[in-house]
């Protein structure tokens, strides 16, 4: 990945939790773009994934989305671009965090449920198969 | 240049490179027609980046072909994403930006004739055009 490209992931990593609520918005959709621009291309010679730096941005970004308050909003769009972002995580997370994001991404659910948003069957298909091969 | 400015900038290069147009396409119609609640901008509306970045995008998805595809899903970003930047557009390029809307429109609407969708993706098409809503706003 490009040194430019990276750089952006981890400053948008620490803006997540600026105490400017507008930073921090526009840091979630930025970083939910970014991961989705990697994961989108992934089979195209175009972009070449750093496994090990995406592990590691994974780990940083899911702490600072628990620290955003993102994940208990009471504002639907921004639970939804939280649960979005967690769709993300779910490729790059390493096997040892899944069972715990996944928890989350339960009670996430269960809240835009109630608030009347629903997330995708085919994401909870992902989450289980990455749950299965967590140890 | 802010991130989200960045990122607008980096995904119209992303249009015209094989295998991220369509990604690109994706991403930036979702970003630039992005809205939570809330009076926080995600871009500066007056700023000068920003205008160059809005044409740069205009220009990218005419080059990219994507504007031409035969797909009613492809045809439907690629106007969300042209719709996007009325807010940010140079005001000298609003009516151009219209008659460029107004054809790519007509060619949603064939694309859903064609498929036989539903009413929703109708409207799309049919929407009031934002950038002549822009132009009455600002002419009044």
């Amino acid at each position: 990945m490009k040194k430019d490209r990276l750089e952006m992931f981890w400053v948008m990593s620490d803006a997540l939790t600026s105490s400017d609520r507008a930073e921090r918005r526009r840091a979630l959709l930025v970083l939910w773009a970014l991961f989705y621009d990697v994961y989108g291309t992934l089979r195209e010679p175009v972009v070449v994934p750093n496994w090990r730096e995406l592990r590691k941005l994974g780990v940083a970004v899911w702490d600072q989305l628990k620290a955003s308050g993102f994940l208990t909003s009471r504002r639907r769009a921004e639970l939804l671009k939280a649960h979005e972002m967690l769709d993300m995580l779910v490729w790059v997370l390493p096997k040892s965090r899944v069972v715990d994001v996944r928890k989350t991404y339960m009670e996430l659910n269960k809240r835009m449920q109630s608030a009347g948003v629903h997330g995708s069957n085919k994401t909870q298909i992902k989450w289980m198969s990455r749950v299965g091969e967590a140890p | 240049m802010n991130y989200a400015t960045e990122l607008v900038a980096m995904l119209a290069d992303g249009l015209t490179e094989p295998g991220r147009r369509r990604v690109s396409l994706y991403l930036l119609g979702s970003v630039l027609s992005h809205k939570m609640e809330g009076p926080s901008k995600l871009f500066d509306l007056d700023s000068e980046e920003m205008k160059e970045i809005t044409m740069t995008v205009v220009a990218q998805l005419a080059a990219s072909g994507l504007t031409d595809s035969p797909e009613f899903g492809v045809l439907s970003y690629a106007l969300i994403t042209l719709e996007g930047l009325a807010d940010y557009a140079p005001r000298k390029a609003l009516q151009d930006l219209s008659t460029i809307r107004e054809r790519l429109a007509a060619r949603v609407a064939a694309s859903y004739t064609k498929y036989g969708l539903l009413p929703e993706h109708v409207s799309l098409a049919l929407r009031h055009d934002p950038f002549l809503r822009r132009l009455e706003d600002e002419t009044r």
